[in-house]
């Protein structure tokens, strides 16, 4: 699992890479929290177009940052998910806690 | 002999090893020519079953959990089990969003997930002899 991130003006974007899985995860909600803590954007896109595997410890990332984006006071999307993946979020509800956000042209 | 394909294999109660795990079983599922989503559910619900192992079977720490992977015309059945704690209240583990686990790593959805992406679950536990999870699919002939 890579994770990178871009500065985008005030927004950060997290290119999320590669297998989300619960031995993945805990390394990969640090290095996210870290960095959101030293950028203080004041918006995180969660992108999700170059996650080949997500099981329900996805869920538990993207759950723990919006936590973490509330107790920093900024924004938090989440944009280029499909199949399966948006599937077990939109399971449980996380569409209701995040917006799922529309974006063209963009990897 | 009751099924066509036969496959077992077993490792240590690593996460490192969930990975290794699923991609085993969507190896072997890929000899009944599944969709690429199908593949992907089947990864997904296998998933969840290898982590319930590691997290709550063997909580606190190191065992062997066992995976059976038969074929018999286009259903799969994989069978994941561990002699870790058991479950003292199988409905309720089974419920959405329910964990005894650390809520900021595991949602409570793993049940859910494995139910919506197979045709068939079942569980079979023993507090203090260990978990059995059955998951079941049939994949439609392709054309």
């Amino acid at each position: 699992m890579n994770t990178e991130f871009k500065s985008e003006g005030d927004t950060l974007r997290v290119l999320l890479c590669g297998e989300i899985d619960h031995h993945s995860a805990k390394d990969l909600c640090r290095s996210v929290d870290m960095k959101i803590a030293a950028a203080k954007p004041k918006q995180v896109l969660l992108d999700f177009g170059r996650v080949s595997f997500m099981d329900s410890s996805g869920l538990a990332v993207v759950v723990g940052r919006k936590q973490t984006c509330a107790r920093q006071g900024c924004g938090i999307g989440i944009v280029n998910i499909s199949g399966y993946p948006e599937k077990i979020l939109k399971m449980a509800g996380a569409d209701k806690l995040i917006e799922f956000m529309e974006e063209d042209n963009e990897i | 002999m009751k099924y066509d394909n036969c496959v077992k294999m077993e490792f240590l109660s690593k996460s490192c090893n969930e990975g290794f795990s699923r991609t085993a079983v969507a190896a072997v599922a890929a000899q009944l020519d599944p969709t690429l989503e199908q593949l992907s559910e089947i990864k997904t619900a296998v998933s969840e079953a290898v982590t319930n192992a590691i997290v709550h079977g063997y909580r606190d720490k190191l065992g062997i959990i066992y995976i059976t992977i038969k074929l018999r015309g286009q259903k799969l059945t994989v069978t994941v089990r561990d002699r870790g704690c058991g479950i003292s209240d199988i409905e309720k583990a089974r419920q959405p969003l329910f964990t005894t686990g650390n809520t900021a790593e595991r949602s409570g959805m793993g049940f859910t997930i494995m139910e919506s992406f197979m045709d068939k679950v079942s569980v079979r536990s023993t507090v203090g002899g260990g978990t059995k999870v059955t998951l079941e699919k049939t994949l439609s002939i392709r054309r």
